[in-house]
């Protein structure tokens, strides 16, 4: 995937992402002394820039590693070789790992060069408060991240029609950003089924959408140190992993019964 | 056969191909219900409609136009999404089996293919729009009982406009994808491309960012559904006065349906070879 081309197209919008972020702030927040307004903008952007836009290329990668390989008949020939079937797993999870992070990492990079290049000696000093708080956040975009790319490599294997596949992936991405629970959650209170409140509450606690955000903003506003920062009071980094590993054993479960024709 | 026949007869194949599909009614199921949860959350006004329409003296016309024009937004971005999957696999899925080989030796043109693709998915899509908003009116007319509604037909005439306005944005994005799938000729090229498309029309609404871009498909939408006030679903305004308000947003986005899909035939015509 490293050697494709189109790789350079993602880095090209994410550039103009990253740019048009970092110019955003900049036109806003234009001091020369770092204030904490300007530290809140530089964290919360990040953690947006790369989950939202990164979530879409997980699902095309995701549904690409089963789908391109059935497409042209090359899981066929892998699945006769002597390979256990959830080493072919293992392998294009950790293949298509090693792409998301290149990709996450290089943008992160071209974050903080902007950043730098804007602001200068005042953004230097913040840096390392800043890189503390990156840190935890690339974890939780990368996790949030691999559950749409397994979510949408499950599809793949168990639905033939490509783009019915496909379609499922981002339909189900709309259901885990809350729209369709939130909505579901208003029509029960609102025929005296059920209290509004506890059922938003359970819902932003299980939905990944709400789960990232809420750590996103726990990041933001506590600077404490590193282990406390990814072991928040919520869990929210593990309930993220809980959603992973679900996600993996769904997919291994699939991919192992799956008649591969 | 005429060409037209040959056109019409790949159409029909590419509709029953995709309607045929075991998933086809799943996906219409699921994307009914996400509609209908949307709309009747946002608005709640399919909740107990005589209360709220009491308390707010609404009529329901009012609630009509109110309640559809409440999932508005979702149903175009859910039938975008559709649409954009659709034309993203019609192509790499005859390539991969070898059926546009086929298809390729018989005596057609290049662009009766692409015509014929085309119009089978843009024909399903339209099923599919007229279906949502037809079962969305049929609740609030069942819910009413037919009855204190102004005009019944011009329901129908605003509703109908309503269909086409989502269809011509769904056959934009249609086109916009098989147009990346001509280009590339990979299916990861295609999704790459027709996935950060969306993401920046339709989520991260770029146009809007850059005031040049009057012309994107998101934009041309919004502006014929409403010009300032005059609403397509705001009954204080006669239909006349939103339809020669919206007519030139219409004219420009059915030439830009007319364009890309003239940019396919031409891009397949020149790129795609036995």
């Amino acid at each position: 995937m490293m050697n494709n081309r189109y790789i350079f197209l993602v880095l090209a919008l994410y550039f103009f992402m990253v740019s048009y972020t970092v110019y955003d702030i900049y036109s806003k927040i234009s001091g020369s002394t770092p204030d904490v307004n300007l530290f809140e903008a530089i964290v919360s952007h990040y953690f947006s820039i790369i989950s939202v836009y990164g979530m879409l290329i997980g699902i095309v990668v995701g549904f690409m590693a089963v789908s391109s390989e059935r497409r042209n008949h090359a899981l066929n020939t892998l699945i006769v070789k002597p390979v256990y079937r959830d080493m072919i797993i293992n392998g294009k999870f950790i293949g298509s790992l090693g792409y998301l992070f290149c990709i996450f990492f290089i943008v992160t990079i071209l974050y903080i060069s902007e950043l730098l290049l804007f602001y200068g000696n005042s953004f230097i000093s913040i840096f390392p408060e800043i890189f503390a708080k990156i840190i935890p956040l690339f974890v939780a975009s990368l996790l949030y991240v691999l559950i749409f790319f397994f979510l949408s490599m499950l599809l793949s294997i168990i639905i033939k029609g490509q783009s019915y596949a496909l379609i499922l992936s981002i339909f189900l991405w709309e259901v885990f950003k809350g729209n369709i629970l939130g909505g579901i959650s208003t029509i029960l209170s609102s025929i005296g089924m059920a209290d509004y409140r506890d059922v938003s509450n359970f819902i932003s606690g299980a939905i990944p959408f709400t789960i990232s955000d809420e750590f996103n903003m726990y990041v933001q506003e506590h600077s404490t140190s590193i282990i406390s920062i990814f072991f928040p009071p919520n869990f929210e980094l593990v309930k993220l992993i809980l959603y992973l590993v679900i996600m993996v054993v769904l997919c291994y479960i699939a991919f192992l019964r799956s008649d591969i024709s | 056969m005429s060409e037209a026949d040959a056109v019409f007869l790949i159409a029909r194949n590419e509709f029953s191909r995709i309607f045929g599909h075991p998933m086809a009614m799943i996906v219409v199921c699921v994307l009914i219900v996400m509609m209908l949860v949307t709309g009747i959350a946002s608005g709640s006004l399919l909740i107990k409609p005589l209360k709220y329409a009491f308390e707010y003296r609404l009529s329901p016309d009012e609630m009509i136009y109110s309640g559809i024009g409440g999932v508005f937004y979702n149903v175009f971005l859910f039938l975008t999404i559709l649409s954009l999957f659709l034309g993203v696999a019609a192509l790499p899925e005859e390539r991969s089996n070898g059926s546009l080989r086929v298809l390729m030796t018989k005596p057609l043109y290049k662009r009766d293919i692409i015509l014929g693709k085309f119009m089978g998915m843009s024909t399903f899509i339209l099923m599919i729009i007229t279906l949502e908003i037809a079962i969305l009116a049929l609740i609030y007319i069942l819910m009413f009982q037919g009855q204190g509604f102004r005009s019944i037909p011009e329901i129908f005439l605003r509703l109908g406009f309503l269909v086409f306005l989502i269809f011509l944005n769904s056959t934009l994005m249609l086109g916009l994808t098989m147009f990346f799938g001509t280009l590339t000729k990979s299916l990861f090229g295609t999704l790459i491309l027709s996935v950060s498309y969306l993401y920046f029309e339709y989520y991260l609404q770029v146009p809007s960012l850059i005031s040049q871009l009057q012309f994107s498909p998101s934009r041309l939408l919004f502006s014929a559904y409403a010009i300032s006030d005059i609403n397509l679903l705001n009954n204080t305004f006669p239909f006349s006065a939103w339809f020669y308000s919206a007519l030139p947003f219409i004219i420009l986005m059915v030439l830009e349906v007319i364009i890309i899909v003239i940019l396919d035939c031409f891009m397949f015509n020149v790129n795609e070879d036995l």
